[in-house]
This record gives C-alpha cells, structure tokens and sequence, in this order.
C-alpha cells in the first residue's frame, strides 16, 4: 500500500482554490467550493452508517451528504468528498461510511487507508486553511485544554472541536 | 413501483425464470408447463415477460424449477438508468447505501 501524501502538498491544492475563489476568512464555502470543482452537491438523509458520497458518471460529478448528520460534520463530509474528487481520479465511486476526525475506527479500513488519509487531510486543510488558522492561534493565543475557547474557535470556522482539535495537534506536532 | 416500468418488471421475471430453468437438465419450456399446468406457449410467454403470471403460479413454478419463490423475484427499484451507478458500486455494498446512491444520481 502506498502512503498517503503529505499535509504540505495537500495544503497547496487546498490553498488554490481557496485563492481562485478569493476566500479570505472563515467559515470556508464547501458549497461554492463543490461548483467550483464542476460537481453537484445533493442532500439527502440517510438512517444509518454513511457519511457521504463522490459518484462520477457520464453526465455528473455527484457528491452526495447525509444530511441527518450534524451540519459542522456535513461539512467535513463536503470537503473530504472535494478531497476524493481532485485527488483520486482513479475510482467512479467513493462510498464514507463514518470517518472519524479524531480517533480511528478500528473496525474499518478507512483509516488507514491512504486514499481516506489524505482526503482527511484535505478537508483539514480546506476548511481550516493553515493561513488562517495559524493566524487565529497566535493572535488569540488559544488554550488547547480550554474547551470554551477552543468551541468558540470551531464555531468561526464551522468545523466541530473534535477535527479543530485535531488540527491543530497536528500543527502543533509539524512545528515542534 | 419506482424506478421499473411494470413491462419491465415482468421481463426480469421471465429472464430469472428462464435463467434457473436451463439450469436443470431436461427441463424445456413444454416440461416446465406440464409441471405448473400451463401451455408451452404461456412459459414462453411467460419468460418474455408477455404473459403476467399470478401469485400461486409463481409458486408452483419455483416448486418446478426447485428454486425458493424469491429467488425468482427482480430487485424492485432498480431501473436501467440507476443500475449504471449500481455497477459501479463495489460488491458488497448494502442496499440500502446502493439506493441511496441511486436516488442522487437520479434527481
């Protein structure tokens, strides 16, 4: 199995769209994002395991979103899609079941699968541009162990404290 | 009935039937018709999808061709169009997730 591709180069591809549509501060727009990249975007609720969709036909790129979840999680589940859809041209179907942002599932191969890896890792960056979110810890020198702060942090970029909480560990572990 | 004309329905009845009954040795169209009490024309019919076939026929036809009478039953839902995206779905995937699949595409 090969390895999933880096934070940095993910970052790169994340940051060009950011820049082509002029995104300058947070929430990032997924929706803008999906029409950006040339694909659908559909809502539809389902009971059960699934988080979202990428599925490419002859006519539509579709990128389908459980929208029982919660919206922060429907939007994680965009940007991951958007991951799938730039990066991994290979496949016509990319099925989420439930990705988890923080701990790994242990029953799925999802994690640990690089193509989810760095769809991971995309979302991250497109929806918590490094940029952006650098910005924001120095300025308001935020407390990792200070939930309120950190709640308040994921409320501006409309990501759920745990996939902020995962940022910036991962951040945290480039710099030191 | 989404998704399957009713035309279309019982044309992939037909073809499972004809499917399991070549299946068996022996067992031509005229055999199958004596055994369910039908004509060789009617299980022709039948297996074209021209002929509807009632609840305890299906029955006695399963008996015949030793199948459980769902086996002979097409996936409901599924029309030409959709089964596309199913194909393209890994094997294994559960239903419901293919109908899901299959209702975004569709709209």
């Amino acid at each position: 199995m090969r390895k999933a591709k880096s934070a940095k180069l993910l970052r790169q591809q994340a940051n060009e769209i950011l820049k082509g549509l002029g995104v300058r501060r947070p929430p990032v727009p997924v929706e803008q994002i999906v029409e950006f990249l040339g694909a659908r975007l559909r809502y539809s609720p389902f009971d059960g395991e699934l988080a979202g969709m990428l599925i490419r036909d002859d006519k539509h790129t579709t990128i389908g979103v459980n929208s029982l979840h919660h919206n922060n999680r429907q939007r994680f589940t965009i940007a991951h899609e958007c991951g799938h859809l730039l990066l991994h041209k290979g496949k016509d179907v990319h099925i989420d079941r439930s990705f988890r942002v923080n701990k790994r599932d242990e029953r799925s191969s999802q994690a640990i699968d690089p193509e989810e890896i760095e769809a991971n890792r995309f979302a991250a960056e497109l929806l918590m541009p490094y940029d952006m979110i650098m910005g924001d810890l120095i300025e308001y020198e935020i407390d990792v162990e200070d939930e309120e702060e950190l709640k308040d942090l994921a409320d501006k970029y409309q990501v759920s404290v745990q996939a902020l909480t995962h940022r910036i560990t991962n951040l945290l572990k480039d710099h030191f | 009935m989404s998704g399957r004309t009713e035309h279309g329905l019982y044309e992939a009845f037909g073809k499972l039937v004809r499917q399991h009954r070549e299946r068996l040795d022996g067992m031509t169209q005229e055999k199958l018709g004596q055994l369910v009490g039908l004509s060789r024309t009617s299980i022709t019919n039948i297996e074209r999808g021209r002929q509807h076939v009632s609840l305890h026929q299906l029955f006695a036809i399963a008996e015949s061709l030793r199948v459980r009478p769902d086996a002979l039953l097409p996936m409901v839902g599924v029309s030409d169009r959709e089964s596309k995206v199913a194909k393209k779905l890994p094997p294994g995937t559960e239903r419901e997730i293919a109908e899901w699949a299959e209702k975004l595409v569709e709209e």
